[in-house]
């Protein structure tokens, strides 16, 4: 007990040597789009890619890391999860219309899942409000591991979810337990009753906006959300897994002028010219899962035929879904013809985009976040391992002693036991 | 004129007769904490009117008239439980509605419960009645004496804000964390309202809790319910205490040991719960590590541990034992109780002028060899042991 509560204070202690400037050489190196390539050098000083280029020459005092035969990708981004939550879905259900709810006070910093996901590669993701409500509340993005919560969470609200189909009726009766007075005796108990509830919301908003009392506004954070995502000014994070909740979704975007951002989307094949033609990028269902919410019909060609639209496509593991790790769920879309680049590309650098958090993750490039993977195999192979993780500069997983490493020994950081200390 | 009836002469006369003096109750130990820290060699306690008048020492072969010695024993202040729940749950829960900070506990409050005639037995002399944890807030905390009737207006030691699980699962608001911080912020929103009005009730019980006049109690179980806490204490400039625990007492520990360092900038205080038998020999450590870590803590006795045969003395020698200094450990369930219930001038230490409530024990209260010897509650003895328990 006594040692497990010093760790952190050794970490600490440890803190400004493991964001030496350290110089990652040999590789093959993804760099967010593209393919691979050889003999690109990346250098991290103070937490971030400092330089990326052929031939670095290593400032005096750096670490140089021989990754000969190793792959280095930016760190995974998983652009809809449910680390860190209790439950797959968490919502505050005693109302339908909660866009304002932060789902970040919702989650345990510390959850065994963030460290799982860091295992997979995963050094950012988004976490998201359940899709229990209409409105499910603001999601956010955060690092899967870093020194503080404060410091792991790059947007606290980012993105308003809504979710179509039939979840949000899933709870909500006539009669509960024979008492006509009951919070779940409400709208909406079917698919258009849910549509009923998100056209309602965003009428009485535009209603308030016209009647444009701002200091009656800043007191119903409710409203004021709802008019942001109104103004275009946040990303409407739209769950809609069948054809007519994806077709509902466009007509709902169109009538009210609002920026989505579709999730799953299990039936996106159906629908392909009128997503491209919407230009809405899409966070698609992990393509290993077989069986979805709604009853909603996947098909494993999905991803690839949206990305030969020119749809733009990330991947998620999502909440409650089962998938496998992202990258695997990666693997599993090249395997039905999404080329090698675009997949990989569907886990860094477009949702860093979707996110709109590309200014900090998702690509090696410099002023970015030192976020990285070393991976032993190419990282679409099935028996690809993250060797190496690391966040902003911290060599956060390195590869276990009795694989050995020698140059990651030479670096001459800390052992990796402190490293994998608890921090928050 | 005619005479006076005979019933109201004798009346009158019976009111003039001087009032008949009770003697005070003195009692000499061999070693007494003053408070927490400051021990007393051999004092002599002059206990009067519910109150000690004096203390002073006491030599060998210097008797003084009817005082009771406990030579070799060791006195200490009543122990003050910070956040006693009512047994029966459903008393001091309001089950319609989860926000309801201006009711207040006191007026569920059963003096005569037995239960509190156990806990006498424990040394507990005095507690704050807690709201229950099933409310997101159940009321106001109002310490009282042990089986006394508090004072009708006597001020809240603090208002809960049950951030547990406990709150969620039923037909009304809130039914998640995040939606028991949006409904307290909802709260607080109404009070900023431009239009001038008179508050309700509820709004003038958070109202109160603003200037700091009114001290806040939240409930936590794990690490994103106390960084709710936190934010929100923060957001609101609230000031209080952390109460660690469901009703049953148990939290995640190693949540709650990642936070550490937040909590000491935070500024609130933390409330244990008692440690038991059966509580994991981790747990018993952890009091050691928030005094290192700088946090200021106290103890509660969660509903689990009424009646067992553990209590705070089990605590503080599990605690004592784990590595915590004895009188932290002993002012955990005394005068940083006390404080914190808004009674810190009352109860809680044994100086002059404070309310009687002390326990005298055979030796130290956090060795376990130790048996309670007198329980004395604002100036009364309540508590000996039976004949065969001395004699033990």
């Amino acid at each position: 007990m006594r040692v497990a509560f010093l760790l952190p204070l050794l970490v600490l202690a440890g803190t400004a040597s493991a964001q030496e400037t350290v110089l990652l050489r040999g590789a093959k190196v993804f760099t967010g789009t593209g393919a691979f390539q050889d003999g690109v050098e990346v250098l991290l000083q103070g937490g971030k890619i400092a330089k990326v280029g052929p031939s670095i020459t290593p400032p005096a005092g750096a670490k140089v890391l021989e990754l000969e035969g190793r792959w280095l990708t930016p760190g995974l981004v998983d652009p809809n999860t449910s680390l860190g939550l209790d439950q797959a879905h968490v919502n505050e259900e005693s109302d339908e219309v909660t866009p304002h709810i932060p789902i970040l006070e919702a989650v345990s910093p510390r959850d065994q899942s963030f460290r799982r996901a860091l295992e997979d590669g995963v050094t950012t993701a988004y976490v998201s409000p359940g899709g229990k409500n209409v409105f499910g509340g603001l999601g956010v993005v955060l690092k899967t591991q870093g020194e503080t919560l404060a410091k792991r969470v790059l947007d606290r609200g980012n993105g308003m979810r809504m979710t179509l189909g039939s979840m949000p009726t899933a709870g909500n009766r006539t009669f509960r337990g024979g008492n006509p007075d009951s919070m779940f005796y409400r709208r909406p108990t079917t698919r258009m009753g849910v549509i009923w509830e998100i056209r309602s919301a965003f009428y009485d908003a535009d209603a308030r906006r016209a009647s444009g009392d701002r200091e009656e506004l800043e007191d119903d954070p409710k409203v004021k959300t709802l008019i942001a995502a109104l103004d275009q000014k946040l990303v409407v994070r739209t769950t809609a897994r069948t054809d007519q909740d994806i077709r509902t979704a466009l007509r709902l975007a169109q009538e009210f002028g609002l920026k989505l951002a579709l999730d799953e989307c299990t039936e996106a094949w159906l629908n392909l010219d009128q997503l491209a033609a919407a230009g809405f990028p899409v966070i698609c269902a992990p393509p290993s899962v077989e069986t979805h919410p709604d009853n909603a019909e996947p098909h494993l060609d999905t991803i690839k035929l949206l990305a030969d639209k020119g749809v733009k496509v990330a991947i998620q593991t999502g909440q409650g879904l089962g998938a496998l790790p992202l990258i695997r769920e990666a693997a599993f879309a090249v395997r039905r013809g999404l080329p090698r680049e675009r997949a990989l590309e569907a886990v860094t650098s477009v949702p860093a985009d979707i996110l709109g958090v590309a200014d900090r993750v998702g690509r090696i490039a410099e002023g970015l976040d030192a976020d990285l993977v070393v991976w032993n195999l190419h990282p679409l192979s099935v028996f690809s391992k993250a060797e190496t993780v690391i966040v902003d500069g911290f060599f956060v997983i390195r590869p276990a002693q009795a694989e050995g490493s020698p140059a990651l020994e030479s670096a001459g950081t800390a052992p990796p036991s402190e490293n994998r200390g608890t921090r928050l | 004129m005619r005479p006076l009836p005979t019933a109201l002469v004798a009346l009158c006369s019976v009111a003039a007769l001087p009032a008949q003096q009770t003697p005070p109750l003195v009692i000499e130990v061999g070693r007494a904490w003053l408070e927490p820290g400051k021990p007393i060699e051999r004092p002599r306690f002059v206990i009067e009117v519910g109150r000690i008048r004096d203390v002073a020492t006491w030599k060998e072969g210097q008797d003084a008239a009817g005082a009771e010695r406990f030579a070799g024993a060791v006195a200490t202040a009543g122990f003050v439980d910070l956040h006693r729940l009512a047994k029966d749950q459903g008393e001091l829960g309001e089950k319609a509605e989860s926000l309801t900070p201006e009711l207040r506990l006191d007026r569920a409050y059963d003096p005569f419960d037995p239960e509190w005639k156990r806990s006498l037995a424990k040394g507990v002399t005095s507690f704050v009645l807690a709201p229950a944890h099933d409310s997101l807030s159940g009321g106001q905390a109002i310490w009282v004496t042990n089986g006394l009737v508090p004072e009708p207006d006597q001020a809240p030691s603090y208002i809960g804000f049950s951030l547990t699980k406990e709150i969620q699962g039923r037909d009304r608001r809130p039914t998640s964390l995040i939606g028991a911080l949006d409904y307290l912020r909802e709260g607080y929103r109404r009070l900023r309202s431009s239009t001038p009005r008179r508050l309700d009730p509820t709004e003038q019980a958070l109202a109160s809790t603003l200037d700091g006049a009114v001290k806040v109690g939240f409930v936590c179980a794990q690490a994103d319910e106390v960084l709710g806490a936190m934010t929100l204490a923060e957001e609101l400039r609230l000031e209080g205490t952390i109460f660690l625990g469901d009703s049953r007492g148990r939290f995640v520990r190693r949540d709650v040991e990642e936070l550490l360092p937040k909590l000491r900038e935070s500024g609130l205080g933390v409330a244990l719960p008692c440690l038991s038998l059966r509580s994991d020999p981790e747990d018993r450590a952890l009091p050691a590590e928030l005094d290192r870590a700088g946090i200021r803590f106290a103890f509660w006795c969660p509903a689990v541990e009424r009646g067992d045969v553990e209590g705070f003395q089990w605590t503080l020698a599990a605690s004592v034992r784990r590595g915590l200094d004895p009188a932290r450990a002993l002012a955990a369930v005394t005068s940083v109780p006390a404080s914190w219930a808004g009674v810190g001038d009352v109860v809680g230490t044994l100086y002059k002028g404070r309310q009687a409530d002390l326990c005298v024990w055979s030796g130290d209260p956090w060795d376990l060899r130790s048996r309670l010897l007198l329980v004395v509650r604002k100036g009364e003895v309540v508590w000996r042991p039976r004949a065969e328990e001395a004699v033990r």
